[in-house]
């Protein structure tokens, strides 16, 4: 199952808030849009190194 | 415009005088900075205190009388260091100049003030900055490049001579090219980086951005306090071209076009091109991509959190992104470096430089959209700043809209001088060296 949009928010609020760090909404939504570019370039550096 | 060896050789002569010098980049910042906005702060009064000093006869040095602008993310005594952010926006002047300007001032440079760049170095242009976006000044409304903009188009519309960038994956390389200017980011850890605002320490450099590669290596010689490289031939060079990695960027006609005729330039000099295999290509900007973020998040979070709103939205993104690359996928990272730097020396060992362009298309427009770095973003300068190794941009004729373009020349770890050779060699055979920006050079 895919994540939602509402689920990639809350992860990223969530793992800011670890931080300390609490964004406007937008960098939220922005930060949560992001996630599958990343989960991308995570998997294939993985995979190579 | 005289370069910045005959610019000086000439002050110490005696037949230019540095007042006169520093005037005339005065009067081109009053002219054009209100358009351009390439100098964030000018020293008027101690730049002119410091060329009559020097008309007196003091500290006649190899850079005597080369006016040089500072990107703003370096400490130049008695000017406050900002790096165009609203964090920076009450600092107190520097009490003392980092590294990179003493020496500069110690060879008789005169340092006119600091240059506009993009907030914290990361990020994109932005007009939620203390300082509006600077203009590149080959076409009204164009993105300069950054994140060392101002320091490029100070040099290009004639502020200074020369300037000093920052370069973590290209800031220096990618405005040098848009702005039809040569910047050399030099091998990491070669030029001092104290006095300073770091962005990720295991990928800044200093180094600088000037008209030519000639002017560049004339300044790199003072920062690192050696002497110039003798010339070098292009008869008998062997200029590897790494096209897995220059497809890989996508790059558009105007440029594979610029690219092939100046690889037919150097052939045609007697250079020998020869194809390169960097079959990790694809992985080098995932790669930086990971660890400059990681880096990034990691000498910022504490500010970011107790401080979000002294940064725009760019860098409030880019600072934050790195919270969402877990530890394992960082270590990866770092290992997967090793590995590459490996294959890249591998390349590079039977050839004496690499050639390629330095950026897949030429300078867009400010306003144009999102200008968020993704790990697609620059792919021809962050693999070298990942190996970290020399790499210069010259310019590369023009793109379909008449905008500068680049070509980018790379060598193996610590072989800078001679790469600063080799790129003063092949500007001499590519066609749009020295070409200036006709709307401020009347």
């Amino acid at each position: 199952m895919e994540p939602t949009d509402d689920d990639g928010e809350a992860t990223v609020r969530a793992t800011l808030a670890q931080a300390g760090i609490d964004l406007p909404a937008a960098d939220i939504a922005f930060l949560a849009a992001q996630l599958p570019m990343l989960a991308r370039t995570i998997r294939a550096v993985a995979e190579a190194a | 415009m005289t370069g910045v060896a005959v610019t000086a050789a000439l002050v110490r002569a005696g037949i230019l005088d540095p007042v006169r010098l520093a005037q005339h980049h005065l009067a081109r910042i009053a002219a054009g900075n209100l358009a351009l906005n390439a100098m964030i702060a000018v020293a008027e009064a101690p730049v002119l205190r410091d060329a009559a000093r020097l008309a007196r006869g003091a500290a006649l040095g190899p850079l005597a009388g080369v006016v040089v602008a500072i990107k703003d993310v370096f400490d130049v005594a008695g000017l406050p260091t900002t790096a165009n952010a609203r964090l920076y926006a009450d600092a107190p002047p520097a009490t003392a100049d980092s590294t990179v300007v003493a020496r500069l001032r110690a060879a008789g440079a005169l340092i006119i003030g600091k240059a506009n760049c993009w907030e914290m170095s990361v990020g994109g242009p932005s007009r939620d900055s203390p300082a509006p976006p600077a203009v590149n000044p080959w076409a009204p409304g164009a993105d300069p490049g950054g994140s060392s903009s101002g320091s490029a188009v100070a040099v290009a519309a004639g502020m200074a001579l020369a300037a000093i960038g920052g370069d973590t994956g290209g800031s220096i390389r990618l405005p040098a090219a848009f702005c039809g200017l040569a910047g050399f980011k030099p091998t990491h850890g070669a030029v001092p980086m104290a006095g300073s605002i770091p962005f990720a320490d295991s990928l800044d450099v200093a180094g600088p951005i000037a008209a030519t590669a000639a002017d560049c290596a004339a300044i790199y010689a003072v920062l690192v306090g050696t002497a110039l490289h003798p010339p070098v031939a292009l008869a008998g060079l062997r200029i590897g071209i790494p096209h897995a990695l220059v497809a890989h960027g996508n790059p558009t006609n105007a440029v594979s076009e610029n690219f092939d005729a100046a690889c037919a330039a150097l052939a045609r000099a007697g250079a020998m091109l020869m194809p390169v295999a960097l079959p990790s290509a694809p992985l080098f900007n995932a790669c930086y991509f990971l660890i400059a973020r990681s880096e990034a998040h990691a000498r910022w979070r504490t500010t970011l959190a107790a401080h979000p709103e002294a940064f725009n939205a760019l860098t409030r993104r880019s600072f934050a992104i790195g919270a969402l690359i877990p530890p394992d996928a960082v270590a990866d990272a770092i290992r997967l470096r090793t590995r590459l730097r490996a294959e890249l020396a591998e390349a590079m060992a039977a050839v004496d430089v690499l050639a390629l362009p330095t950026v897949p298309d030429e300078a867009g427009d400010l306003d144009a959209g999102d200008a968020f770095s993704r790990p697609d973003t620059a792919p021809y300068t962050r693999p070298f700043s990942l190996a970290g190794v020399p790499a210069v941009s010259i310019p590369c004729g023009f793109g379909a809209r008449g905008r500068p373009l680049g070509l980018q020349l790379v060598a193996r770890d610590g072989a800078d001088a001679r790469l600063l050779a080799i790129a003063t060699a092949a500007e001499q055979v590519l066609p749009a060296t020295g070409m200036r920006p006709q709307e401020w050079w009347q």
